[in-house]
């Protein structure tokens, strides 16, 4: 019952953080440590891997709503990617997905991205 | 009404640490019943948001608090009983949270009773003796339900 966190690459656009474990009462601040320090970032798209993650609670939930808040604020968004059945079911009663980019797969996500990415360089 | 498996009661002292230690004992509980995977986490889903709204809100003086739990365990569901001398506080009438709006203009609180609502089949809430006595069903043909829909 415990949760480990990854940063598991970077790309100019998006971070990107894989979940494992249980998002919890106990563990949510280390979410909140991880994120106090990759939102100071300049960024466009934060991504949650929740492959593993096997547990969510209304606490966990919270940290995630706050990262939403705080990538909106930047102009940005959330992304979340290849969530388990259970978990999405959580997401769906709190009707969390229509703020974030949910994505099944990687390949899904990494479309997405280098539209992003394109619309950056674009800009540029 | 089916005969019950096993009926289990814990006495739980009020600390958010403990919490941890009792959904570690409902998935000790599932694996030893042979309850369905998601059916275990909803269960704990359960233990973790209504004793942390009881040792957070419940008391004034955490030093005189009781709280107990109860755990049936029956083939055909599972049914946990909440039981505290906190202050009075019925969760199943506090006020539900605005899904509607974005979720950074939601006020923080009230999702923890939502997804228990949602998840689980019977919620029932009574002032008995002084005490706040909460009960929570939990099915497991709807867990079965669940994982079907979703085509697992």
């Amino acid at each position: 019952m415990s949760l480990e966190i990854r940063r598991v690459q970077s790309q100019p656009v998006s971070r990107r953080l894989a979940l494992c474990g249980s998002l919890d009462n106990d563990t949510a601040v280390q979410l909140q440590d991880a994120l106090e320090e990759i939102l100071a970032e300049d960024f466009k798209v934060l991504i949650f891997d929740m492959a593993e993650l096997d547990y969510i609670s209304s606490a966990g939930i919270r940290e995630i709503f706050l990262a939403v808040r705080t990538m909106k604020d930047k102009a940005g968004r959330v992304a979340v990617t290849r969530l388990r059945p259970q978990i999405r079911q959580v997401f769906k009663i709190v009707k969390a997905l229509p703020d974030m980019s949910v994505f099944a797969s990687y390949e899904e996500m990494d479309e997405y991205l280098d539209a992003i990415q394109k619309q950056a360089l674009d800009k540029e | 009404m089916s005969e019950s498996l096993a009926r289990v009661e814990l006495s739980i002292s009020p600390e958010r640490a403990v919490v941890r230690r009792v959904r570690g004992f409902v998935e000790s509980l599932g694996t030893l019943y042979g309850l369905p995977r998601d059916m275990v986490r909803t269960l704990e889903l359960v233990v973790e948001e209504v004793l942390v709204n009881i040792i957070d809100y419940g008391f004034d003086d955490r030093t005189q608090a009781e709280i107990n739990l109860a755990i049936e365990i029956s083939p055909a569901f599972v049914v946990m009983e909440f039981n505290d001398n906190g202050r009075p506080f019925d969760p199943l009438s506090a006020p539900e949270p605005d899904l509607e709006r974005p979720v950074e203009q939601r006020p923080i609180g009230g999702l923890g009773i939502l997804l228990l609502e949602e998840l689980t089949e019977c919620q029932t809430y009574e002032r008995r003796n002084g005490r706040n006595v909460l009960r929570v069903r939990k099915h497991r043909e709807s867990a079965v339900t669940e994982a079907r829909q979703r085509g697992e």
